[in-house]
């Protein structure tokens, strides 16, 4: 059997793989902070550089680190970043990341997330005395309206692998970062529909392709065959 | 095929999300209507082994999809509009008024288009008690409510106004925690904490006005057409796998 039918059959897998992660992106693209992944396409097989030794494999492209558009609210305790950096947030499991800046105060006046994982200032969790409002400075100084400076946010800056539920976990230690903050908006999603939609119609176009070759791969063998039958 | 779900999963949030924007845009005229807005997040990430050659190589991780996180009550100030009606009270600021239905239970509103009942008790539109229960006597001939929320009135053929009782307006740590029961009215929650008094500086109670609902219609449209949009954005994923599915059965002829 000719090999390349491996070649191709790697191919459409890879696809495939493209297919998953790009529709992944389309269904989160209402999501706040949500960061698009991406898909690397490497060259593998013992000897890549034979034809018909060559396979295609799908890996992961890490994230795309655009800052997604900034819708304005007004709500105070929302907040969204624009730059390299994270929201550093404490949960059951450790320090997490995000960059959904959908907070709210909790019963006891702590900035959380909508899962209630606390918000992390240098400080530790920011708490704010029930009653005050909050104003939030592009640096990221947390003040009360009355009781006046009471914390810095915590923003860092690591490599990251996603959780799931906007939250992310770094992979490597982190540094503090300096994006800008701004209060009374939330950062959408980086996922761009456009590009995406293009991109799935050209997976698409190249998972037909594949299966052409796959096919025609399939007709020289059984041509062959006939003839040894001859 | 992970495609299918995640774009399934996408169509399912947006149409959650058409809802809200429904129910927001049903209650425009809502007295001291608070909008929703929905909050989404992103599924667990599942990590593929890849095979093959390069097995040191970072693993693969994919996305299963969206799903609705929360829904989350935006409580900023609706506009305050003149009425005219000395029993129509509205809150500029953090608070909410206390009201004890006859069974005892507790609720909470912004709502306060107030009249009296047959035995002249302060009651809601919806007929619910203020709590503490003010009595206003039918030959009180003026009333009038203060910024902290005492509420007087003159009895007719006198000339002073007599304390007739005080409205409660209270404050929550996380107000947006607060359950809405329907007919205007919330209740406390885990969420929100304990009702705390309120002074003049966090919330003044003005007689003579009502507090509209907080909703946008424009803001509302742009979020109906996105949540249309992506809707069919994901459907389109849905026909694109469906679409690579139907190449890979016709492999074999």
């Amino acid at each position: 059997m000719s090999r390349d039918l491996y070649s191709a059959l790697s191919g459409a897998s890879a696809t495939m793989t493209q297919m998953d992660r790009l529709s992944n992106n389309l269904a989160n693209v209402s999501t706040s902070g949500f960061r698009a992944s991406r898909t690397r396409f490497e060259l593998t097989g013992p000897n890549p550089e034979l034809l018909g030794q060559s396979y295609a494999m799908a890996r992961d492209g890490g994230i795309s680190e655009a800052n997604g558009p900034v819708a304005h609210d007004g709500q105070q305790t929302h907040l969204a970043l624009q730059g390299q950096g994270w929201f550093a947030l404490q949960t059951p499991d450790g320090v997490r990341l995000t960059r959904d800046g959908s907070f709210q105060l909790n019963e006891e006046g702590q900035l959380v997330n909508a899962q209630g994982h606390q918000v992390l200032g240098d400080g530790g969790p920011i708490e704010v005395p029930v009653g005050e409002r909050i104003s939030v400075s592009a640096e990221g100084v947390v003040s009360g309206s009355e009781s006046g400076e009471l914390d810095r946010l915590r923003l860092v800056d690591a490599p990251v692998r996603a959780l799931g539920g906007n939250l992310f976990e770094a992979t490597a230690a982190l540094t503090p970062a300096a994006p800008h903050v701004e209060q009374g908006a939330l950062e959408g999603s980086n996922a761009d529909p456009m590009s995406t939609m293009v991109e799935l119609m050209e997976a698409g176009r190249y998972f037909e392709a594949f299966q052409k070759a796959m096919q025609t791969s399939d007709e020289l063998d059984g041509r062959l065959l006939e003839m040894a039958r001859q | 095929m992970r495609a299918l779900y995640a774009a399934a999963s996408g169509m399912a949030a947006q149409q959650n999300r058409l809802d809200n924007v429904a129910n927001n845009l049903a209650n425009v005229s809502t007295t001291g209507f608070k909008k929703s807005r929905q909050a989404f997040q992103d599924l667990y990430y599942q990590e593929l082994t890849t095979g093959g050659a390069g097995k040191s190589a970072a693993p693969v991780q994919l996305g299963s999809g969206v799903r609705t996180a929360a829904i989350s009550r935006d409580l900023t100030q609706g506009s305050i509009t003149q009425t005219g009606n000395p029993l129509d009270v509205a809150i500029s600021g953090d608070g909410f008024l206390s009201l004890e239905a006859e069974d005892g239970q507790i609720f909470y509103t912004r709502d306060g288009s107030l009249r009296t009942n047959a035995e002249g008790t302060l009651v809601t539109a919806s007929g619910v008690p203020l709590a503490g229960g003010i009595t206003v006597p039918s030959d009180v001939d003026k009333v009038e409510i203060a910024e902290d929320g005492t509420i007087s009135g003159r009895f007719a053929g006198q000339d002073t106004f007599t304390t007739l009782g005080q409205l409660e307006v209270v404050s929550f740590g996380n107000p947006a925690g607060l359950e809405a029961v329907g007919g205007n009215l919330y209740r406390q929650s885990a969420q929100s904490g304990d009702p705390q008094t309120v002074d003049t500086t966090q919330a003044t109670v003005v007689q003579g006005y009502l507090e509209g609902s907080n909703v946008d219609v424009a803001q509302e449209l742009v979020e109906m057409i996105l949540a249309q949009r992506s809707f069919e954005l994901n459907s389109k994923a849905v026909q694109a796998a469906d679409d690579t599915l139907q190449i890979a059965v016709n492999l074999k002829r």
